[in-house]
Protein backbone atom coordinates (compact mmCIF):
# COMPACT_ATOMS: atom_id res chain seq x y z
CA UNK A 1 0.00 0.00 0.00
CA UNK A 2 2.56 2.78 1.22
CA UNK A 3 4.97 3.89 -1.60
CA UNK A 4 6.89 6.00 0.78
CA UNK A 5 8.11 2.91 3.29
CA UNK A 6 11.68 1.91 0.98
CA UNK A 7 13.89 0.57 3.30
CA UNK A 8 16.86 2.14 3.51
CA UNK A 9 20.18 2.69 5.73
CA UNK A 10 19.42 2.75 9.62
CA UNK A 11 18.99 6.16 11.74
CA UNK A 12 21.54 6.61 14.07
CA UNK A 13 20.73 6.36 18.21
CA UNK A 14 20.52 9.33 18.55
CA UNK A 15 18.13 10.13 15.84
CA UNK A 16 16.26 7.59 16.64
CA UNK A 17 16.23 8.68 20.61
CA UNK A 18 15.34 12.46 19.50
CA UNK A 19 12.37 11.46 17.24
CA UNK A 20 10.79 9.07 19.67
CA UNK A 21 10.87 11.68 22.21
CA UNK A 22 9.31 13.83 20.35
CA UNK A 23 6.37 11.31 18.92
CA UNK A 24 6.00 11.41 23.08
CA UNK A 25 6.25 14.93 24.20
CA UNK A 26 4.63 17.27 20.90
CA UNK A 27 2.02 14.06 19.94
CA UNK A 28 3.17 13.54 16.63
CA UNK A 29 2.90 9.94 14.70
CA UNK A 30 5.96 8.35 14.15
CA UNK A 31 7.00 5.59 11.34
CA UNK A 32 8.94 2.54 12.68
CA UNK A 33 11.18 0.66 10.62
CA UNK A 34 12.70 -2.21 12.72
CA UNK A 35 15.38 -4.74 11.71
CA UNK A 36 12.84 -7.66 11.27
CA UNK A 37 10.07 -5.80 9.39
CA UNK A 38 11.97 -6.40 5.75
CA UNK A 39 11.15 -3.03 4.97
CA UNK A 40 7.26 -2.49 6.31
CA UNK A 41 6.71 0.47 8.60
CA UNK A 42 4.45 0.50 11.81
CA UNK A 43 2.22 3.28 12.72
CA UNK A 44 2.12 4.73 15.55
CA UNK A 45 2.04 7.25 18.68
CA UNK A 46 5.10 7.16 21.32
CA UNK A 47 3.00 6.77 24.61
CA UNK A 48 6.05 5.78 27.01
CA UNK A 49 9.82 5.57 26.84
CA UNK A 50 11.73 2.96 28.71
CA UNK A 51 15.62 2.57 28.37
CA UNK A 52 15.07 -0.48 26.43
CA UNK A 53 11.56 -0.38 25.48
CA UNK A 54 8.81 1.97 23.96
CA UNK A 55 4.91 1.82 23.74
CA UNK A 56 3.02 2.84 21.13
CA UNK A 57 -0.59 3.48 20.35
CA UNK A 58 -0.77 1.18 17.18
CA UNK A 59 -2.39 3.24 14.05
CA UNK A 60 -3.54 1.73 11.19
CA UNK A 61 -4.89 2.52 8.20
CA UNK A 62 -3.65 6.19 8.70
CA UNK A 63 -6.41 7.34 11.08
CA UNK A 64 -7.78 4.72 13.63
CA UNK A 65 -6.36 3.10 16.95
CA UNK A 66 -5.88 -0.19 16.97
CA UNK A 67 -4.64 -1.27 20.22
CA UNK A 68 -1.07 -0.76 21.88
CA UNK A 69 2.55 -2.25 20.78
CA UNK A 70 5.68 -2.64 23.00
CA UNK A 71 8.71 -2.57 20.76
CA UNK A 72 12.49 -3.09 21.49
CA UNK A 73 14.67 0.07 21.26
CA UNK A 74 17.22 -1.51 19.96
CA UNK A 75 15.58 -3.15 17.60
CA UNK A 76 14.36 0.18 15.97
CA UNK A 77 16.01 1.10 12.69
CA UNK A 78 14.40 3.55 11.90
CA UNK A 79 11.99 6.25 12.68
CA UNK A 80 10.01 9.15 10.85
CA UNK A 81 7.78 11.83 12.25
CA UNK A 82 4.76 12.28 10.49
CA UNK A 83 2.25 14.74 11.25
CA UNK A 84 -0.35 13.95 8.41
CA UNK A 85 -2.85 12.78 10.02
CA UNK A 86 -2.78 14.51 13.00
CA UNK A 87 -5.82 16.77 12.44
CA UNK A 88 -7.81 13.81 11.07
CA UNK A 89 -7.19 12.35 14.60
CA UNK A 90 -7.79 14.99 16.55
CA UNK A 91 -11.57 15.42 14.79
CA UNK A 92 -12.02 12.22 14.88
CA UNK A 93 -10.58 10.40 17.70
CA UNK A 94 -9.74 10.75 21.12
CA UNK A 95 -6.75 13.03 20.87
CA UNK A 96 -4.24 12.42 22.53
CA UNK A 97 -5.25 9.14 22.61
CA UNK A 98 -5.64 7.18 25.85
CA UNK A 99 -3.43 5.37 27.96
CA UNK A 100 -3.82 1.47 28.66
CA UNK A 101 -6.06 0.63 31.36
CA UNK A 102 -3.38 -0.30 33.97
CA UNK A 103 0.66 1.05 34.19
CA UNK A 104 2.94 -0.62 32.84
CA UNK A 105 6.64 -0.73 33.87
CA UNK A 106 8.75 -0.75 30.99
CA UNK A 107 11.97 -1.81 32.74
CA UNK A 108 12.68 -5.00 31.54
CA UNK A 109 10.66 -8.41 29.74
CA UNK A 110 9.44 -9.65 33.21
CA UNK A 111 7.46 -6.33 34.36
CA UNK A 112 6.42 -5.53 30.70
CA UNK A 113 4.84 -8.70 30.19
CA UNK A 114 3.55 -8.77 33.99
CA UNK A 115 1.88 -5.99 33.85
CA UNK A 116 0.48 -6.46 30.33
CA UNK A 117 -0.98 -9.82 31.34
CA UNK A 118 -2.98 -7.71 34.29
CA UNK A 119 -4.58 -5.47 31.61
CA UNK A 120 -5.02 -7.42 28.60
CA UNK A 121 -6.52 -11.19 28.93
CA UNK A 122 -4.55 -12.14 25.91
CA UNK A 123 -1.69 -10.70 24.15
CA UNK A 124 0.41 -10.87 21.35
CA UNK A 125 4.56 -11.78 21.45
CA UNK A 126 7.15 -12.19 19.29
CA UNK A 127 10.15 -13.45 19.45
CA UNK A 128 11.74 -12.26 16.02
CA UNK A 129 15.68 -12.78 16.48
CA UNK A 130 14.26 -16.69 16.89
CA UNK A 131 11.10 -16.92 14.47
CA UNK A 132 11.30 -13.75 12.25
CA UNK A 133 7.69 -12.87 10.94
CA UNK A 134 5.72 -15.43 13.33
CA UNK A 135 3.88 -13.92 16.29
CA UNK A 136 1.89 -15.81 19.39
CA UNK A 137 -1.07 -15.29 21.19
CA UNK A 138 -1.92 -16.39 24.34
CA UNK A 139 -2.61 -15.63 28.08
CA UNK A 140 0.13 -16.92 30.66
CA UNK A 141 -0.68 -19.02 33.60
CA UNK A 142 2.67 -19.31 35.33
CA UNK A 143 6.08 -17.35 35.64
CA UNK A 144 9.24 -17.57 37.64
CA UNK A 145 11.94 -15.28 36.64
CA UNK A 146 13.67 -16.20 33.39
CA UNK A 147 10.18 -17.23 31.77
CA UNK A 148 6.68 -17.22 31.29
CA UNK A 149 4.21 -20.24 30.29
CA UNK A 150 1.83 -19.21 28.32
CA UNK A 151 -1.63 -20.84 27.39
CA UNK A 152 -1.58 -20.55 23.07
CA UNK A 153 -4.53 -19.83 21.19
CA UNK A 154 -3.56 -21.52 17.72
CA UNK A 155 -4.25 -19.67 14.79
CA UNK A 156 -7.38 -21.30 14.47
CA UNK A 157 -8.96 -20.05 17.22
CA UNK A 158 -8.96 -22.59 19.30
CA UNK A 159 -6.92 -22.64 23.25
CA UNK A 160 -3.85 -25.38 23.06
CA UNK A 161 -3.36 -27.81 25.22
CA UNK A 162 -1.28 -26.90 28.01
CA UNK A 163 0.92 -23.88 28.55
CA UNK A 164 4.85 -23.55 26.34
CA UNK A 165 7.27 -21.32 28.20
CA UNK A 166 8.78 -18.28 26.43
CA UNK A 167 11.51 -17.05 27.65
CA UNK A 168 12.06 -13.67 28.63
CA UNK A 169 15.01 -12.98 26.63
CA UNK A 170 13.70 -13.56 23.47
CA UNK A 171 10.98 -11.24 23.88
CA UNK A 172 10.94 -8.33 20.88
CA UNK A 173 7.55 -7.60 20.66
CA UNK A 174 4.07 -7.24 22.33
CA UNK A 175 0.66 -6.30 21.53
CA UNK A 176 -2.56 -6.07 22.99
CA UNK A 177 -5.76 -4.45 22.88
CA UNK A 178 -5.71 -4.61 19.00
CA UNK A 179 -8.75 -5.85 16.33
CA UNK A 180 -6.86 -9.21 15.65
CA UNK A 181 -6.49 -10.45 19.11
CA UNK A 182 -9.64 -9.15 20.09
CA UNK A 183 -11.39 -11.73 17.60
CA UNK A 184 -9.25 -14.33 17.77
CA UNK A 185 -9.72 -14.36 21.56
CA UNK A 186 -13.89 -13.65 20.62
CA UNK A 187 -13.79 -16.95 18.89
CA UNK A 188 -11.65 -18.87 20.99
CA UNK A 189 -13.93 -17.88 23.71
CA UNK A 190 -12.46 -18.26 27.83
CA UNK A 191 -9.33 -20.36 28.76
CA UNK A 192 -10.33 -23.77 29.79
CA UNK A 193 -9.69 -24.16 33.21
CA UNK A 194 -6.09 -24.11 34.37
CA UNK A 195 -5.25 -26.32 37.09
CA UNK A 196 -3.26 -25.10 40.08
CA UNK A 197 -0.74 -28.17 40.25
CA UNK A 198 2.26 -27.26 38.98
CA UNK A 199 2.77 -28.38 35.15
CA UNK A 200 5.92 -31.36 34.91
CA UNK A 201 6.46 -30.85 31.44
CA UNK A 202 4.46 -28.53 29.55
CA UNK A 203 5.86 -27.78 26.32
CA UNK A 204 7.37 -31.09 25.55
CA UNK A 205 4.96 -32.39 22.43
CA UNK B 1 12.96 -26.04 26.31
CA UNK B 2 12.80 -22.80 26.51
CA UNK B 3 11.85 -22.89 22.35
CA UNK B 4 8.05 -21.18 21.82
CA UNK B 5 6.69 -24.00 19.00
CA UNK B 6 6.22 -23.61 15.44
CA UNK B 7 2.86 -24.87 15.90
CA UNK B 8 0.72 -22.11 17.44
CA UNK B 9 2.27 -19.53 15.70
CA UNK B 10 -0.11 -16.71 14.05
CA UNK B 11 2.10 -15.56 10.24
CA UNK B 12 1.34 -12.76 9.48
CA UNK B 13 -1.53 -12.92 6.02
CA UNK B 14 1.03 -12.55 3.62
CA UNK B 15 2.89 -15.82 4.34
CA UNK B 16 0.61 -17.93 2.42
CA UNK B 17 2.20 -19.91 -0.78
CA UNK B 18 2.03 -18.43 -4.06
CA UNK B 19 0.47 -21.44 -6.10
CA UNK B 20 -1.56 -21.43 -9.14
CA UNK B 21 -4.58 -23.17 -8.59
CA UNK B 22 -6.98 -25.07 -11.35
CA UNK B 23 -9.37 -22.55 -12.90
CA UNK B 24 -12.07 -25.04 -12.08
CA UNK B 25 -11.02 -25.38 -8.54
CA UNK B 26 -11.15 -21.17 -8.12
CA UNK B 27 -14.22 -20.52 -9.62
CA UNK B 28 -15.86 -23.29 -7.50
CA UNK B 29 -14.19 -21.64 -4.95
CA UNK B 30 -15.15 -18.21 -5.48
CA UNK B 31 -18.38 -19.65 -5.75
CA UNK B 32 -19.09 -21.46 -2.71
CA UNK B 33 -17.59 -18.23 -1.19
CA UNK B 34 -20.73 -16.35 -2.74
CA UNK B 35 -23.63 -18.44 -2.16
CA UNK B 36 -22.59 -19.76 1.37
CA UNK B 37 -20.57 -16.29 2.75
CA UNK B 38 -17.63 -17.77 3.32
CA UNK B 39 -14.26 -15.73 4.08
CA UNK B 40 -11.60 -16.65 1.18
CA UNK B 41 -8.31 -15.71 1.30
CA UNK B 42 -7.34 -14.77 -3.08
CA UNK B 43 -3.94 -14.90 -4.06
CA UNK B 44 -4.11 -13.03 -7.44
CA UNK B 45 -1.68 -11.32 -10.37
CA UNK B 46 -2.69 -7.37 -9.16
CA UNK B 47 -0.74 -7.36 -6.03
CA UNK B 48 1.38 -10.89 -5.61
CA UNK B 49 2.36 -11.77 -2.10
CA UNK B 50 -0.59 -9.51 -0.64
CA UNK B 51 -3.48 -11.75 -0.75
CA UNK B 52 -6.95 -10.22 -0.30
CA UNK B 53 -9.38 -11.68 2.38
CA UNK B 54 -13.28 -11.08 1.54
CA UNK B 55 -16.51 -12.38 0.90
CA UNK B 56 -17.19 -12.60 -2.70
CA UNK B 57 -20.13 -10.61 -3.49
CA UNK B 58 -20.65 -11.01 -7.51
CA UNK B 59 -18.57 -13.23 -10.01
CA UNK B 60 -18.31 -12.80 -13.70
CA UNK B 61 -15.54 -14.31 -16.35
CA UNK B 62 -14.40 -10.51 -16.14
CA UNK B 63 -14.47 -9.25 -12.85
CA UNK B 64 -15.01 -10.33 -8.78
CA UNK B 65 -16.40 -7.88 -6.52
CA UNK B 66 -15.31 -8.99 -2.88
CA UNK B 67 -16.63 -7.53 0.33
CA UNK B 68 -13.16 -6.59 1.94
CA UNK B 69 -12.02 -8.35 5.58
CA UNK B 70 -9.05 -6.07 7.17
CA UNK B 71 -7.26 -8.77 9.91
CA UNK B 72 -9.18 -11.52 8.72
CA UNK B 73 -12.61 -10.61 10.95
CA UNK B 74 -13.36 -6.98 10.44
CA UNK B 75 -15.36 -5.94 7.04
CA UNK B 76 -13.66 -3.07 5.43
CA UNK B 77 -14.62 -1.86 2.38
CA UNK B 78 -15.18 -3.45 -1.43
CA UNK B 79 -12.56 -4.74 -3.81
CA UNK B 80 -13.02 -5.28 -7.50
CA UNK B 81 -10.01 -7.48 -9.16
CA UNK B 82 -9.98 -9.00 -12.56
CA UNK B 83 -11.28 -13.03 -12.74
CA UNK B 84 -8.14 -14.03 -14.69
CA UNK B 85 -5.77 -12.50 -12.11
CA UNK B 86 -6.90 -14.32 -9.60
CA UNK B 87 -4.24 -17.60 -9.06
CA UNK B 88 -5.63 -19.15 -5.73
CA UNK B 89 -8.54 -19.03 -3.44
CA UNK B 90 -8.61 -20.78 0.03
CA UNK B 91 -11.81 -20.66 2.18
CA UNK B 92 -10.85 -19.60 6.01
CA UNK B 93 -14.08 -19.36 8.32
CA UNK B 94 -11.94 -19.36 11.21
CA UNK B 95 -13.42 -15.91 12.01
CA UNK B 96 -16.68 -16.80 10.78
CA UNK B 97 -18.66 -17.14 14.71
CA UNK B 98 -17.44 -13.17 15.07
CA UNK B 99 -18.49 -11.84 11.94
CA UNK B 100 -22.16 -13.79 12.15
CA UNK B 101 -22.30 -11.65 15.62
CA UNK B 102 -21.63 -8.50 13.84
CA UNK B 103 -23.82 -6.26 13.09
CA UNK B 104 -23.11 -5.78 9.60
CA UNK B 105 -23.11 -9.49 8.55
CA UNK B 106 -23.59 -10.76 6.26
CA UNK B 107 -21.55 -8.13 4.04
CA UNK B 108 -23.94 -5.72 2.05
CA UNK B 109 -23.61 -5.87 -1.88
CA UNK B 110 -22.83 -1.65 -2.89
CA UNK B 111 -25.97 0.74 -3.00
CA UNK B 112 -25.11 0.88 -6.79
CA UNK B 113 -24.86 -1.89 -8.86
CA UNK B 114 -21.53 -2.91 -10.80
CA UNK B 115 -21.57 -3.87 -13.71
CA UNK B 116 -18.59 -6.40 -13.58
CA UNK B 117 -18.40 -7.50 -17.51
CA UNK B 118 -15.64 -4.94 -18.20
CA UNK B 119 -13.17 -2.07 -16.44
CA UNK B 120 -15.48 0.72 -17.48
CA UNK B 121 -18.16 -1.10 -15.92
CA UNK B 122 -16.44 -1.62 -12.55
CA UNK B 123 -15.15 1.96 -12.48
CA UNK B 124 -18.44 3.23 -13.36
CA UNK B 125 -20.19 1.48 -10.44
CA UNK B 126 -17.33 1.61 -8.27
CA UNK B 127 -17.60 5.85 -8.73
CA UNK B 128 -21.66 5.31 -8.21
CA UNK B 129 -21.20 3.78 -5.15
CA UNK B 130 -17.85 6.51 -3.76
CA UNK B 131 -16.20 9.60 -5.22
CA UNK B 132 -13.03 8.90 -4.47
CA UNK B 133 -11.17 5.20 -5.78
CA UNK B 134 -8.33 2.92 -4.68
CA UNK B 135 -6.80 1.58 -7.84
CA UNK B 136 -3.65 -0.17 -9.29
CA UNK B 137 -3.26 -0.20 -13.13
CA UNK B 138 -1.78 -3.29 -14.85
CA UNK B 139 0.91 -1.10 -16.94
CA UNK B 140 2.42 0.23 -13.75
CA UNK B 141 5.45 -1.41 -11.88
CA UNK B 142 3.81 -3.94 -9.36
CA UNK B 143 3.00 -2.03 -6.17
CA UNK B 144 1.42 1.08 -8.00
CA UNK B 145 -1.61 2.23 -6.05
CA UNK B 146 -3.51 5.13 -6.27
CA UNK B 147 -6.38 7.00 -4.58
CA UNK B 148 -8.13 9.21 -6.58
CA UNK B 149 -11.86 10.90 -7.11
CA UNK B 150 -13.45 10.23 -10.34
CA UNK B 151 -13.41 13.45 -12.65
CA UNK B 152 -14.95 12.00 -15.96
CA UNK B 153 -15.36 8.71 -17.82
CA UNK B 154 -15.14 9.34 -21.63
CA UNK B 155 -14.64 5.86 -22.81
CA UNK B 156 -11.73 4.90 -23.53
CA UNK B 157 -10.23 7.21 -21.00
CA UNK B 158 -11.02 8.36 -17.68
CA UNK B 159 -9.98 11.45 -15.80
CA UNK B 160 -8.99 11.68 -12.11
CA UNK B 161 -7.45 13.71 -9.39
CA UNK B 162 -5.28 11.99 -6.73
CA UNK B 163 -4.65 12.31 -3.33
CA UNK B 164 -0.61 12.64 -2.13
CA UNK B 165 -0.06 10.06 0.57
CA UNK B 166 0.17 13.33 2.47
CA UNK B 167 -3.66 13.10 2.10
CA UNK B 168 -3.84 16.43 -0.16
CA UNK B 169 -4.84 17.27 -3.68
CA UNK B 170 -2.70 16.28 -6.42
CA UNK B 171 -2.36 19.53 -8.69
CA UNK B 172 -3.49 18.30 -12.16
CA UNK B 173 -5.82 16.08 -13.04
CA UNK B 174 -4.41 12.76 -15.07
CA UNK B 175 -6.19 10.45 -17.51
CA UNK B 176 -5.45 7.14 -18.58
CA UNK B 177 -7.37 3.90 -20.25
CA UNK B 178 -9.83 2.77 -18.51
CA UNK B 179 -9.36 -1.16 -19.31
CA UNK B 180 -5.77 -0.70 -17.47
CA UNK B 181 -7.26 -0.92 -14.38
CA UNK B 182 -6.61 -4.25 -12.40
CA UNK B 183 -8.07 -3.69 -9.52
CA UNK B 184 -10.37 -1.11 -8.00
CA UNK B 185 -11.53 -0.09 -3.87
CA UNK B 186 -13.35 1.41 -2.34
CA UNK B 187 -15.38 2.50 0.63
CA UNK B 188 -11.97 0.93 3.09
CA UNK B 189 -11.10 2.71 6.01
CA UNK B 190 -7.62 3.89 4.51
CA UNK B 191 -9.52 5.92 1.69
CA UNK B 192 -12.06 7.06 4.24
CA UNK B 193 -9.03 8.73 5.61
CA UNK B 194 -7.25 10.20 3.13
CA UNK B 195 -10.29 11.28 1.47
CA UNK B 196 -11.93 13.24 5.01
CA UNK B 197 -8.29 14.66 5.22
CA UNK B 198 -7.87 16.26 1.96
CA UNK B 199 -11.14 17.89 2.54
CA UNK B 200 -13.51 18.94 -0.45
CA UNK B 201 -12.19 18.71 -4.10
CA UNK B 202 -11.05 21.43 -6.55
CA UNK B 203 -14.08 23.12 -7.76
CA UNK B 204 -13.47 22.17 -11.31
CA UNK B 205 -12.86 18.39 -10.58
CA UNK B 206 -16.59 17.60 -11.01
CA UNK B 207 -17.77 14.09 -11.52
CA UNK B 208 -18.77 13.63 -15.24
CA UNK B 209 -20.08 10.76 -17.04
CA UNK B 210 -21.09 10.26 -20.39
CA UNK B 211 -21.32 7.53 -22.81
CA UNK B 212 -18.52 7.11 -25.24
CA UNK B 213 -19.44 9.41 -28.38
CA UNK B 214 -21.88 11.54 -26.29
CA UNK B 215 -21.97 15.53 -26.57
CA UNK B 216 -21.43 17.41 -23.61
Amino acid sequence: MPLWGVPKSSHSRKKIARRLSRSQTECIPVEIVDRFSDGETRTGLVLALGEDWILLQSIRDAGFYDGYAILRRKDIRRVRLRDTFVPYLREHREWPPPLPAGEINLASAATILADVARIASVFIFAEERRRPGAVWLGTPVEWDARAMWIVMINPDCTWEDGAREALFTNLTQVEFGDDYSRAVHAVAGPMPAWGSEPSEDPASE
Amino acid sequence: MGEVAIAACHVPLWGVKNTQQKPSKISRRLEQSWREAVPVRIQHEGAPGEPLDGIVLDVSAEWTLIARLRDGAYLDGYSAIRTADISAVRPDDRFLPFLKAQRNWPPARPTHPIDLGSAQGVVRGALDNAPVLGFYRSTAPSGGFWIARGIAVVEPHWWYLTISPEGTWDEGDERARIDEVSRVDFLTDYISVLQESAGSPPEDSVMVTRPAGAAR
